[in-house]
This record gives structure tokens, sequence and C-alpha cells, in this order.
């Protein structure tokens, strides 16, 4: 099984009425992006010290 | 963009649009056609991976280029493009913002300009929107189809198009004024003190109510405002957030410069504070509701965050008021797009 299956399957069906929400759901919903923003932001940050070179730093 | 009359008129039909929507209320779909449906919304996302990470670098692409996050453009796209329900591109959105908001966050911590006391108690007005907000869309979700034209038609889609329309319109119409006006000052053309006139009467007027308690912001060097304006702001922002999937910050910002009186650099940092905690609070909340697809979320993270990088790049030789009119045509070409999806739904 594949990333992309595994989170499909995490998501389950969830438009129907009698659909409840897992535990390791809701904290992948919030861990993955949260993880993967901080991930980004340091790698970024790196890149800067390491190539010497000033990249974007998000919205705004 | 000012914030006046035109935001308490777009307020108010929104308000109609939604109430005559419950009113029309249907019957929601039954236990064994959601599986299926679900099972085909699952099946296209996977299988669109590549396109649906595509479009997000296309939508970070152009939100780096123009300094905006681009979740009102990013929601409304992905149900007209990609068929994807507005429930489920509305929470996967929020999750794609809470991580990019993050990785801004983190970026932007070395510069400090936060007004944390400020941020703090607008959390609480924004954790209430964004919850009012969610449970909206869900009230929505649950209303089934309404028949018009003798064609059955999703309520829940009906009422977000036809609140996207209106959002776009009013932004799009903001942007394109604000950057002429901006380009006609820059030519000499415009008195400089009526084209930065910044408060309208609305405007002067929220700021100086005096309804106990009263709180003192030393950060943003302001003595005296109103608690309730400042639950208010971030009510208003969370609404937009927990039922749209947008930042807010194209209220937040103006509000918290010409309504609360914050120095420009502090209103950015704390506008990226407030994104996090309503993007964070969004997630949480429609996660358990069921609207967050992480197939989706991962897609538009990895597009996202490329693109807004790519677009930040541009941005530095591009620049200038020219960029803000090119979003704010942007925004009438999405008018067009839901309009067009609207219409062969109705017709078709």
């Amino acid at each position: 099984m594949n990333i992309l299956d595994f989170l499909s399957e995490l998501s389950g069906n969830t438009m129907c009425p009698d659909w409840s929400p897992s535990v390791s759901y809701v904290v992948m919903a919030v861990a993955l992006p949260v993880c993967f923003g901080v991930f980004v932001a340091v790698a970024l940050r790196l890149i800067e010290k390491v190539f010497g070179v000033e990249l974007g730093h998000g919205r705004h | 963009m000012k914030m006046d009359g035109r935001f308490i008129l777009l307020s108010l039909v929104v308000f109609v649009i939604l109430s005559s929507a419950l009113a029309f209320a249907g019957t929601g779909l039954s236990t064994t056609d959601c599986v299926k449906v679900m099972e085909e919304l699952k099946d296209l996302i996977v299988r669109n991976f590549f396109y649906l990470t595509l479009f997000g670098f296309i939508i970070g692409a152009m939100g780096g280029f123009f300094g905006v996050g681009g979740g009102f453009l990013m929601v409304p796209m992905l149900n007209v493009i990609f068929g994807i329900p507005y429930n489920v591109a509305v929470g996967s959105d929020l999750g794609q913002m809470a991580g990019m908001s993050a990785s801004a966050t983190v970026r932007h911590m070395k510069f400090g300009n936060i007004d944390f006391k400020l941020g703090i108690l607008m959390i609480v007005g924004t954790a209430m929107g964004v919850e009012v907000g969610a449970q909206v869309l869900q009230a929505l979700k649950h209303v089934g189809v309404v028949e018009i034209a003798s064609k059955q038609v999703n309520i829940m889609d009906l009422v977000m198009s036809l609140v996207y329309i209106l959002l776009l319109i009013f932004l799009g119409q903001g942007m394109i004024r604000e950057s002429i006006r901006t380009m006609k000052r820059q030519a000499g053309r415009v008195d400089l003190k009526a084209a930065e006139a910044p408060a309208s009467g609305v405007v002067l007027r929220l700021r100086t109510i005096k309804l106990p308690p009263m709180v003192s912001l030393p950060a943003s060097g302001i003595e005296c405002i109103s608690l309730w304006v400042i639950l208010g702001i971030g009510f208003a922002t969370g609404f937009l957030s927990g039922m749209l999937g947008v930042g807010g910050g194209f209220i937040r910002m103006p509000a918290l410069v010409y309504i609360i009186g914050c120095p420009t650099v502090v209103a950015v940092g704390t506008d990226l504070f407030e994104i996090m905690f309503s993007a964070g609070y969004g997630v949480i909340t429609h996660a358990l509701k069921g609207n967050v697809n992480l197939v989706l979320v991962l897609a538009l993270l990895v597009g996202t965050t490329i693109g807004a990088q790519v677009g930040a790049s541009f941005t530095r030789k591009a620049g200038g008021p020219r960029v803000r009119l090119g979003f704010g045509v942007l925004a009438f070409v999405g008018v067009v797009m839901v309009v067009l999806k609207l219409c062969l739904k109705l017709l078709g």
C-alpha cells in the first residue's frame, strides 16, 4: 500500500451520516500540514544558508 | 481596500442566500449513495494527484506573486475544475493553509512583528467565527437537493457558488480600484490626501466605540480600544475561514490597520499569527465533520509550497500596483468560471 492509498483509507467515507472520525484521521489532518510546513521552513532556511540566497518568506 | 457599506451589503446578501437555502432544504444522501459518492471522490483525487499538485502549484505561484494566500480562488476552482464538493474543498484547503502558515510563521519569526496580546484576544473571536462558519457549511452539506427548472441541484453547491461569486466580485473590484488609485497617485494625477484617505464613516464609528471592557495594546501603540471591536473582527474573519476556507487576510489586514490602528508591519505579523490559528482550528473542526481529504491536502501542500517560492521570486522582478490589478482581473475570471459551471448545471 503506498502513501496515497494509506491516506485515502484513513479518510474513510466521511460524507455518510453514520461516519464518525477516528483519532488517527484527526491527528493526521493536523499533523500532516503542520509537520510539512515546519519541514519546508527549516529546509528553506538551510538552502538560504548553504547557497547564500534569499528565498520568499511565505504570505505577504 | 476600504471597509465600508459595500461589506455590510455583501454580508446582508449572503445572509439572505443562506436563510433561503435552509428554508428550501430537501433530502440528503442515503447511506448506500454516500458510500458510492465517497468511493468515486477518493478515486478521483488519487487518480488526479499529479494534476491537483499542478493546480496547487499554479495557485501557490499566483499567491506568491501577488502576495496573498490565494484561498479564495483555490476552493471555487477545486469545485469548478475537478468537481470536488465544496465542503471537502474547504476542509482540505484549510489543511493546506495550516501548513503554509506554519511554514511562513517559522520564516517570519525572526522579524518579531507580532502583537501577541492583540493576537490572543482576537483568537477568541476567530475560533467562535470558524466554528459558526463550519457549522453553517455542515448544515448546508446535509440539506440535500432542490429542484430548479426541473433539474436537481445540490443546495450546498448552489449557495457556495453564489457566495463565492459575490466574494470574488467584492475582492476583484476592490483590488482593481485600489491599484488604479495607486497608479494615478504615482503618476501625480490624484491629490495625495484624498487618495490615501483610509477610513469611511463606518470605520471611524467602529474605531470610536467605547463599549467596555476597554483594553490597551502597547505593542501596537494603542492606548484604548473596546474588546468587542477586536472580537468582532476576529469573528468576521473566522466565519469566512470556517465557511469558505479563506485566510480572511483581505478583511483582517485592513481592519487591523484602519479600525484598530496597528502599524502595518505589526498588522502583517499579527495577521499571519491569526491565519495559523484559524486554519489550525478550522482543520480540526472540519476533520471532526469529515470534510478533510488527506490525499488532497498532501497534493495541495506540495504544489503550493513550490509554487509560492517560484511566484515570490517573480514578484521581485515585476512588483507594483499592476500586479494587484492583474489579481483583480483574475478574480473576475474566477467569477466567470463559477457562473459558467452553475449555468451548465442548471441548463445541461
